[in-house]
């Protein structure tokens, strides 16, 4: 619920950020979502591991992917604020989305096609 | 679903309460509240006479020399309490928290409450390269340096546009302490990890803060690149550290003698040896030194093949972005990698080959700006071990009698942990307990010693490095146990107390001591306001050197916007203030577009670190006022703009200020050399994939390091001869 509603409140500042507004709401919103949207989004792929720790990962990747974002565009000389911030959601959704269960139930027969391939590499 | 009685909910939810109460804030409770009030009462003590404090008195002490009696006293009851509260039976994580977080704020936010600006001039310049990027959108490597590396940058241009807020100054005043705060968190991941009691690592996080004297913690891609790199050992000491072989019971009698024969040559060292151990055994002490010692970290936890690729996946993120925004912390990064390899306790050990490759990669084909024409600057220090040593230790001590004490007491600081680091392994090694992680982690970062100057300031850095494995060693002098002691331990509460007070003092020496110039008043961020509003053109500005050619850094907040219109040059600062002809005629030799400007900081600089004479500064005023032909643009009581009179008609010569890289001579080897560096990455980063997700099969790890040999070969040979060709 608490995330859901966080994710809401960041897409209404990236929404602010795209649309160029100069609310006062939209620098407190929009870096929530890029603090907190591919944070969770990893914490969601590290089932399993101690609270601390995925806490302290997840909010690792995301400056990594934040930065890195960032980076990309300066080193190909493509820099657009807003392209940057385009696909902070895109590779925040796709993460979220690949735990999906409709998405997990779909992929499968393939995982398992992976795990088995992996199995046998493990033996060779 | 049988509905649930109706009490369940609360009283199941008052165990969580008081499951979490029994592990934050025990019973006693009174124990904890008493040494928590104690503690809040030190801080607040310590911050409120804050506001009074007069930075015009600073003297050759810097900070300690205006703080108030009451706010040490303060600070030394919180840290008092803190000590007491590591005596106790059981950890108050709560109130030791609180007190920790509170002291790292009396330390490095001191002086958010003491000065009016965010202080040391070089994060205004850092800000002025994110605004170059910001506003431009692209690096300039032809302007400095920095743009070879221009991560951090970039990701703060990023963060400015998509916020709409571009005003970075709360951000300068706000880093240190943000940072600081931030590196316990991957701190204690480490510690998490090793065998030790409670007490050792809350009071090794105290002793990271409170040797972390260095300063290297303003706005910058260093202090960003170090939380990283301690989230890079973190990560690494967490999950892809070798497990605890399995315990398999040594033949012995006649399961011995089915078993493999025992070599001739094994048999005599055993021999040997059990020899030297009857014989040493005779002096009780020396036993516990020649004991096999048992590990000094704990199991590490369970993970799956998905989350290894995960994390692995973020390490390389994380190396990869640490590259491309700091020169030297990927180095230690692979220096600290490889020794953990070293000691075998990772399991990733083809990852030191890749980020080498990474990092050689960044170097060659995207940093060339920064080594063309210069590579000396590069390699010139390579192998000098000693004179690097020298330059970054020794040649540093200079100044009046109340500076050199100041920088004497920043290398003593350095020495007494590095002691106290070791005198902390001697003790553990005395309880058998084998502590290699933190040996490699202390004594990886002394290779770069080996490699460069880094323009005298190695000793700080190779500190800094080694501080965090240095802190818990220290810690472990104190609490050498390898498990949680029962009881009080008041034994150590008085050695633990006298080394924190004296840290705590040490520190605000060590770090502040030189704030007499490292601090930015208001009137100098007025002038160069006023230079940025009326910068038309490019200009010269030329500020005061005691050595231009090797001193070239001013003590201003400069650059911090416009940086491609204003040339800073340093030039000679006269020993005579009454005798300014050659400085005059430098100024005229630039032509009408050049000013020069004099500031309090710099001229405490070269009072404090160059021996002028005590009160140049005023006296060169007084005499540059008196000059004919000089005319004062802009003044106030920090800061002086000078300009010279030209008759009318004078002919313009303003600056050519490069902001583009340098166009490099078109190689072949530079298309060959990405080719051949995609399939060694291809081929490494599959290695390492299929080494933590599958096991590590041998084969198959074979297969893939053939052809990473070859290409490995080519790679260095393309980079060498790049190296030749382009400089």
């Amino acid at each position: 619920m608490l995330a859901c509603a966080i994710v809401v409140a960041g897409l209404a500042g990236v929404g602010l950020a795209l649309a160029g507004s100069g609310s006062p709401l939209r620098s407190p919103l929009v870096l929530l979502f890029l603090a907190t949207a591919p944070a969770m989004a990893v914490a969601g792929l590290l089932r399993g591991l101690d609270v601390a720790a995925r806490v302290f990962v997840s909010c690792v990747a995301m400056i990594v992917i934040n930065a890195c974002v960032a980076e990309t565009m300066l080193a190909i000389g493509a820099w657009s604020a807003r392209t940057g911030l385009v696909v902070v959601v895109v590779i925040a959704a796709v993460l979220r989305a690949v735990q999906l269960p409709v998405v997990r139930d779909r992929s499968r027969p393939c995982a398992e096609a992976v795990r088995s391939v992996a199995d046998r590499l493990e033996r060779m | 679903m049988t509905a649930a009685p109706p009490d369940t909910l609360p009283a199941a939810s008052g165990d969580r309460i008081a499951s979490y109460r029994a592990r934050w804030w025990p019973d006693p409770w009174w124990q904890g509240a008493v040494l928590g009030g104690v503690a809040v009462a030190g801080l607040v003590l310590f911050l409120a006479p804050l506001g009074g404090v007069d930075i015009a008195r600073f003297n050759g002490y810097g900070l300690i020399s205006v703080l108030p009696v009451l706010s040490l006293l303060g600070i030394a009851a919180a840290v008092i309490a803190f000590s007491v509260g590591l005596c106790l039976p059981r950890a108050y994580p709560a109130v030791l928290g609180i007190a920790l977080a509170g002291i790292v704020i009396c330390l490095d936010a001191v002086t958010v409450f003491t000065e009016p600006e965010p202080r040391f001039p070089t994060s205004y310049q850092i800000a002025g390269f994110v605004e170059y990027v910001s506003r431009t959108g692209h690096a300039a490597p032809g302007l400095d340096a920095y743009f070879s590396w221009p991560g951090l940058f970039a990701a703060v241009a990023f963060l400015q546009h998509v916020t709409g807020n571009h005003d970075l100054i709360p951000v300068l005043r706000w880093w240190p302490v943000t940072v600081d705060m931030a590196c316990l968190v991957p701190l204690c991941l480490i510690m998490g990890n090793l065998r030790a009691s409670w007490r050792a690592k809350w009071l090794a996080a105290f002793a990271f803060e409170a040797g972390n004297w260095v300063g290297q913690d303003y706005f910058s891609p260093q202090a960003f690149n170090y939380f990283l790199y301690l989230s890079l050992i973190a990560i690494l000491l967490n999950w892809f550290r070798s497990p605890m072989p399995l315990a398999v019971p040594v033949p012995r009698g006649k399961a011995a003698a089915r078993g493999k024969p025992v070599p001739r040559w094994e048999r005599t060292l055993r021999d040997w040896l059990s020899w030297w151990r009857s014989w040493i055994s005779v002096f009780s002490w020396w036993r516990p030194w020649f004991s096999v010692p048992e590990r000094g970290e704990t199991e590490p936890g369970p993970t799956t093949r998905a989350q290894r690729a995960i994390l692995l996946t973020i390490v390389l993120g994380l190396f990869v972005f640490s590259t491309t925004s700091h020169q030297l912390t990927p180095f230690d990064m692979i220096a600290a990698c490889l020794g953990l390899v070293a000691v075998r306790r990772c399991t990733v050990t083809g990852l030191p080959v890749l980020m080498a490759v990474i990092v050689t990669a960044w170097v060659s084909f995207a940093a060339v700006g920064f080594w063309s024409g210069h590579l000396s600057a590069l390699f010139g220090d390579l192998g000098n071990f000693g004179g690097n040593l020298t330059s970054s230790v020794a040649d540093r001590i200079t100044g009046t009698a109340q500076h050199r004490q100041v920088l004497e007491i920043r290398s003593g600081f350095a020495a007494v942990m590095l002691a106290m680091g070791a005198g902390g392994l001697l003790r553990r090694r005395y309880r058998a307990i084998d502590d290699r992680i933190l040996i490699a982690l202390l004594c990886m970062p002394f290779l770069a010693f080996a490699t460069q100057s880094y323009g005298g300031e190695i000793a700080l850095r190779v500190y800094l490095f080694a501080l965090p494995a240095a802190a818990v060693l220290a810690a472990y002098l104190f609490f050498p146990s390898g498990r949680d002691e029962s009881g009080y331990q008041w034994r150590a509460l008085v050695p633990v107390s006298a080394c924190a007070v004296a840290m705590v003092m040490a520190f605000f020496v060590a770090r502040y001591g030189n704030e007499v110039f490292e601090q930015t008043p208001s009137g100098e961020v007025s002038a160069f306001d006023y230079l940025y509003e009326h910068d038309q053109g490019p200009i010269r500005l030329l500020w005061l050197s005691p050595a231009p050619a090797v001193d070239n850094t001013p003590q201003m907040p400069w650059e911090y916007q416009d940086i491609e219109k204003i040339e800073f040059l340093p030039e000679l600062a006269p020993r005579n203030p009454a005798s300014l002809t050659s400085l005059i005629a430098t100024l005229r030799g630039e032509g009408p577009d050049s000013y020069l400007i004099t500031t309090s900081t710099q001229e405490s600089y070269l009072t404090q670190e160059a021996n002028y004479i005590p009160g140049w500064g005023a006296a060169f005023r007084a005499r540059m006022a008196a000059t004919p032909g000089v005319r004062i643009v802009y003044a106030n009581a920090d800061a002086v703009i000078y300009a010279l009179d030209f008759p009318p008609g004078s002919p313009a010569n303003p600056p050519v200020i490069a902001t583009a890289n340098p166009v490099s001579k078109g190689t072949v080897l530079t298309p060959i050399g990405l080719a051949v560096l995609v399939l060694l990455l291809l081929v490494l980063v599959a290695r390492e994939y299929v080494r933590v997700c599958l096991g590590a099969p041998r084969r198959l790890i074979r297969r893939l390091t053939l052809p990473s040999l070859p290409l490995l070969v080519a790679f260095v040979v393309i980079v060498v001869l790049r190296f030749i060709v382009i400089s």
